[in-house]
């Protein structure tokens, strides 16, 4: 084909006919001073705090203290391109990361960028990372439960779909592997998760990313990670990156389940950049909004009501304690904004005790009315007993006669103790939990000795598999009625039988 | 940073307690000053410096003050800053003072970087354009800078005009990735 040189001037001509000349008007300030990823701006005299902040070079930071004469700024990104003397432009909108479908499976940084090495994300929504927490009206209680798998928390510290429940414990105790549980839990459900790695190891993300995978579990899932390398600002926005990431399946009338492994770490950030800021420092040297700075994090945990098609988003804090004191700053902050606390125990943990649960310390205040019936039809006293149980072991180590009762009780908790330990990477669904609970409360496993229940627990599990499936689906469904346990009974001595 | 504030301050102080009429010729004071300043900066530091008694350098500054038309404002000003050990702050004073002028006479000094020279006529249609965009008259303080490519920028103390080619064709560059 030949090109018709006038065809092209004509195409030309168009073009420059409709050419709008547009120009970009921005409010702009000075750079005054750079360092330590934060800057200070003179000028920029109407920026908004969180408003997004563009550095020449494609930088962006973040307006975090708006002071008489100039503003503090976070930057996101590479200190090293800003100059003294650079023009900052504001962009009037607060910091935005990409949400939706296409985040699933990925691993992104904090401003959901990826950093898996598998290419672009198609987002095709951005959503801003700083959001106002609902309001009541909006919300409704909880009352589906979210199934962690794990016996000794569905059973005694149960979580609601929308419910804040934190994990609390000194460092080593097994606080990650039961957020891993649980995602891993999550399996064939309809909940997505987002697992937030703040200020932890690479090579720590890059294994639980493998345990993911390897559980066929990635696929619903995201990570957003700022690992201990990354810049205090990173690791600042990093929780709230998630929650925004979390909330869009919430708004969608999807349920959506986020980990923030851990926020200890995250106020440490905090601190690091209040302290650059020069905010006034208060106790153990936070500045005085670190309540604040997990409040309005974990309020936007919530779950819609109908009218807004009753989405949810569930929070499992992390925290981690220094010789088990609840009673430092930030622990006491995070206890009292969320709905309970799941405690592990290093003394516990290293006994053997794993998931190391502190029953007695361990609550959650909302989750009880999500508990499905029939786990509630058998779980009985058994927190209290096995708190009652944690206090006459201490006791009966005085080794002082024991009265007949007291050594049943004493009987009794060993073995509630041994049925609710759990290996990791092995959730468990409902039905069996709620079969091996009936079996121990009933007494079934009293006259095995300790180190057989394991054992006893294995075989029911296979009987039941191979012989009762149908059974197991049932039961679930409601109540458990008289009938249905005399039906149990009769499974457990047939099990029983080979012991 | 902190002498930005403390001369938006002064700055304030001075205009609030001038009568309107007096502006124009304030200014015309300011802008000698400041050519007398910038010619010499070494004159600034000497009237903070303890090597001459606190006395002799009143004076001289008073006979500086002298010469101007507001005598009695800039003299109670200067003996002020030199007693206060703050000289050092006037240049940002003066800024700010032509800025906080102008600003009464709804005027602004704008920055404006442009690809090549252009004719007066030129000049006056972009001086209209950012007119209109800022509801302010413009004072022009015209650069050439190639790299723009074309098109203007425009740069006040607080806001940026970009109508330069090379911006347009960021933006392009943007969309099309
Ligand atoms: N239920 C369990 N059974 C057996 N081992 C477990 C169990 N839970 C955790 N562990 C092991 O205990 C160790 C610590 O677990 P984990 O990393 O989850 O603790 P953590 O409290 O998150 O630690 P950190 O303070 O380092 O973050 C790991 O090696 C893990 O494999
Ligand atoms: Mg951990």
């Amino acid at each position: 084909m030949k090109i018709q040189p006038d065809e092209i001037s004509a195409i030309l001509k168009d073009k420059i006919n409709d050419f709008k000349f547009e120009f970009d008007i921005a409010e702009t300030g000075k750079v005054v001073q750079v360092g330590d990823g934060i800057a200070r701006i003179y000028g920029m005299d109407n920026v908004m705090a969180g408003e997004m902040i563009e550095f020449p070079g494609g930088v962006v930071g973040m307006a975090l203290n708006l002071e008489e004469d100039n503003v503090g700024c976070i930057i996101f990104g590479e200190t090293r391109k800003i100059k003294e003397g650079d023009i900052a432009k504001r962009t009037k909108k607060i910091l935005q990361v990409p949400v939706g479908e296409a985040m699933l499976g990925r691993v992104v940084n904090s401003l959901g960028q990826p950093i898996d090495g598998k290419g672009e994300i198609k987002a095709k929504e951005y959503k801003p990372v700083e959001r106002k927490a609902l309001g009541v009206i909006q919300r409704q209680p909880v009352k589906e439960p979210l199934q962690t798998g794990l016996k000794a928390i569905d059973s005694m510290i149960p979580i609601g779909r929308g419910q804040r429940e934190l994990i609390i414990g000194d460092r080593q105790t097994g606080k990650t592997a039961i957020a891993i549980d649980t995602i891993i839990n999550q399996k064939d459900t309809d909940v997505v998760c987002i697992y937030v790695a703040i200020g932890q190891k690479k090579s720590s993300v890059a294994k639980i990313v493998k345990i993911l995978e390897y559980h066929g579990v990635m696929d619903y899932t995201i990570i957003v990670m700022a690992s201990a390398s990354e810049s205090a600002s990173l690791q600042y926005l990093a929780p709230y990156t998630g929650c925004t990431m979390g909330e869009y399946f919430r708004d969608i009338s999807k349920h959506a389940l986020i980990i923030y492994d851990d926020l200890s770490k995250h106020a440490v950030s905090y601190r690091e950049l209040s302290l650059l800021l020069r905010r006034p420092p208060g106790r153990e040297a936070y500045p005085g909004d670190v309540f604040y700075l997990h409040s309005r994090l974990l309020e936007r945990a919530s779950k819609l009501n109908e009218e807004l098609g009753g989405g949810s988003l569930t929070a499992l804090p992390i925290i981690e304690t220094q010789a088990d004191d609840l009673t430092a700053y930030i622990p006491t902050n995070v206890i009292s904004i969320t709905d309970g606390q799941i405690f592990l125990n290093s003394r516990l943990f290293y006994s053997g005790v794993r998931p190391a649960i502190n029953a007695g310390l361990s609550v959650s205040r909302v989750g009880g009315s999500a508990q499905i019936k029939a786990m509630r039809s058998v779980i009985g006293q058994l927190r209290v007993d096995l708190a009652q149980y944690a206090e006459l072991e201490a006791f009966s180590k005085f080794g002082s006669e024991l009265d007949k009762a007291t050594q049943a009780q004493l009987l009794r908790g060993e073995r509630l103790v041994e049925i609710l330990k759990q290996g990791q990477y092995q959730p468990l669904p409902v039905a069996k939990q709620i079969f091996i609970i009936f079996m121990a409360n009933e007494g079934f496993l009293d006259k095995i000795p300790v180190e057989e229940v394991q054992k006893v627990e294995e075989e029911l599990f296979s009987t039941l598999d191979s012989e009762y499936k149908e059974f197991m689906g049932i039961l679930i469904k409601d109540k458990i009625t008289d009938e249905t346990k005399d039906a149990m009974r009769k499974i457990c001595e047939k099990v029983l039988t080979k012991f | 940073m902190r002498n930005k504030l403390i001369a938006q301050r002064y700055s304030k102080a001075i205009i609030l307690n001038m009568e309107k009429r007096l502006l124009d010729s304030l200014l015309e004071d300011t802008n000698s000053l400041k050519t007398i300043f910038s010619q010499d900066p070494s004159l600034i530091k000497s009237f903070d410096s303890f090597l001459y008694p606190l006395k002799k350098r009143i004076d001289l500054a008073l006979d500086v003050a002298d010469k101007l038309n507001n005598k009695n404002i800039w003299k109670n000003l200067f003996r002020i800053l030199i007693k206060k050990h703050r000289f050092t702050i006037i240049p940002d004073i003066l800024i700010e003072l032509e800025e906080n002028i102008l600003d009464s006479r709804n005027q602004i000094k704008v920055s404006l970087k442009i690809a090549h020279e252009q004719t007066d006529k030129i000049l006056n249609d972009i001086a209209e354009v950012i007119k209109d965009i800022l509801k302010k008259d413009v004072i022009l303080d015209v650069k050439i800078d190639s790299s723009i490519i074309g098109g203007f920028i425009a740069q006040t103390n607080s806001i940026l005009i970009d109508g330069s080619i090379k911006n347009s064709l960021d933006r392009l560059v943007k969309i099309k990735k």
